[in-house]
């Protein structure tokens, strides 16, 4: 595996702007999405950067993802046979970008893949009161300080088992990652993959160094990991049966906004807004007669229980449906809980390679038995 | 108390299990009338929500039949279904339904035997598992 540390520029941030601004003026990239700090500093949004000036704003290691940016590169990513466009991303965004990939969503050479070190999220109203000085941020997280308390994260980043350097995964899915905590050298040092060491080669200003980031966080995983049991056994009803489960899902407006913030959830026609879900008076009378009454909007649970259905094998775990949710309702722990036991019987894992295929699209002779 | 008389909604594929369950009523093979058979072209055409929905509702069992192992009529379907029934019965499993609720067998169109015995066996389970939780519940 290739490797290069990048000392240009002030800090580690401005170190990925200055990859980002030499990619696009090499042309290796026809634009690159990188995430913007706002003229106002109270939001950083992944902006499509053509114009190389604008990454001066560049804030790839700001805690901050008001959505997973996998799903706008379904956008761009599109295209064929034209060149492509390098995205800076965090993990869960790389891996949901994987998943985009095995669904067809996301052309495999139209976009080149960048993953940045990423040491946790917190909510979008909590950004905007935090604000921070962006030198000392980011030599914290070079120095392998953790800047921000659990309690303040996200809770899936608080049980995020992919953070950089950390999860123990040889090699990368990425073209490029981008690591910054626990740099030897306190900068960026960038890792790739055949594909990425090809796309790269050449590429004025890069120092090959055989110096890796080493586990900057020891401890870290541990921590995360005790945090996600916590949360698991948290969710109403996981263990107390389905009645358990309804009454945790009463409070839901059937509001849809857990679908919409899946990057996975791909369909562009939804099964719930389709005439099936848009059911005939009389239909609806009928099945109000049958048990007495019959709860409005209906089919509360059966929207959930099959989008767990279709998506759990995929989930990555950024836990954007959670943090849409208006009601606080805990899917994003469901989701996982259940992607980890459907996934572990096909030995499968979301995120880890493009080429590995969906488990519903293919199967073995002998397996799942007895049925 | 009557007994609890469970209900089965039965996905068969038409090619084999649809022809199985024929074959038990031609041949007069005597089994339990708690199953409504709908019959499908395919196992692997079975969406899981077409099981999900009537679990909510209420239903105590749901069986689905295919072709054996080789027999799928559509190449595949059978080994397609298999693998989505497994991933369904997990979250039937992690959500407090039961996933023993659920049965998928490979029964093909000569196995009349075969199929009346599974929807026997399968009315005795579901008797001691009891009703589902849900028959009465309007709130789902």
């Amino acid at each position: 595996m290739a490797a290069w540390t990048v000392t240009a520029g002030e800090g580690p941030g401005k170190a990925i702007a200055w990859l980002a601004e030499t990619i696009l003026a090499s042309g290796r990239a026809e634009a690159v999405l990188m995430p913007l700090e706002l003229p106002s500093g109270r939001a950083v949004v992944p902006v499509l950067v053509k114009q190389a000036d604008l990454l001066q704003r560049a804030r790839p290691l700001a805690p901050l993802a008001m959505g997973n940016a996998a799903s706008l590169l379904t956008g761009v990513g599109r295209r064929k046979g034209a060149g492509p466009v390098a995205a800076v991303l965090r993990p869960c965004e790389v891996k949901a970008a994987v998943e985009l990939i095995k669904l067809k969503q996301i052309e495999p050479g139209a976009v080149v893949l960048l993953e940045a070190d990423c040491l946790g999220t917190v909510p979008a109203q909590a950004y905007r009161q935090l604000i921070p000085d962006w030198t000392a941020w980011e030599a914290a997280i070079a120095a392998g300080a953790p800047p921000l308390p659990m309690d303040q994260l996200r809770p899936a980043c608080r049980a995020c088992v992919g953070p950089s350097g950390l999860d123990g995964r040889e090699g990368n899915v990425a073209a490029l990652r981008l690591r910054v905590a626990g740099s030897p050298t306190g900068t960026l040092c960038v890792t790739a993959n055949p594909a990425g060491s090809d796309w790269l080669a050449g590429l004025e200003g890069l120092t090959l160094t055989d110096r890796l980031p080493a586990d900057p966080f020891p401890g870290l995983s541990t921590q995360r990991a005790a945090a996600w049991q916590q949360q698991r056994q948290g969710v109403k009803g996981l263990s107390a049966g389905i009645n358990a489960l309804m009454d945790e899902f009463s409070i839901c407006l059937r509001c849809a906004n857990c679908r919409r913030a899946c990057p996975i959830c791909y369909c562009r026609e939804c099964v719930f807004d389709g005439p099936t879900f848009r059911p005939e008076p009389d239909a609806l009378l009928k099945r109000a007669g049958r048990k007495g009454g019959l709860v409005l909007p209906t089919d509360i649970m059966l929207f959930h229980l099959t989008r767990l259905n279709h998506m759990a094998l995929s989930c990555v775990g950024c836990g954007q449906c959670e943090a849409a949710c208006p009601q606080g309702l805990p899917v994003a722990t469901m989701f996982r809980g259940l992607g980890e036991k459907t996934r572990a019987l096909f030995g499968y894992e979301s995120g880890r390679d493009p080429a590995e295929p969906l488990p519903f699209t293919v199967f073995k002779e002998a397996e799942l038995e007895p049925r | 108390m009557p007994e609890h008389d469970p209900r089965i909604l039965a996905f068969l594929c038409n090619w084999c299990t649809y022809t199985g369950a024929d074959l038990a009523g031609t041949s007069r093979l005597q089994y339990p009338t708690n199953v409504r058979v709908i019959r499908m072209m395919c196992s692997g055409s079975v969406d899981p929500i077409y099981i999900l929905k009537p679990i909510l509702e209420g239903m105590e069992g749901i069986l689905v039949g295919g072709c054996h192992p080789g027999d799928c009529h559509y190449i595949n379907g059978n080994f397609k279904a298999r693998r989505r029934l497994a991933v369904l019965k997990a979250l039937l499993d992690e959500v407090g339904l039961d996933s023993r609720r659920v049965w998928f067998r490979f029964i093909s169109a000569s196995e009349g035997r075969l199929f009346a015995d599974t929807v026997t066996d399968m009315v005795k389970e579901l008797k001691q598992l009891g009703p589902n939780p849900l028959r009465d519940q309007w709130q789902s």
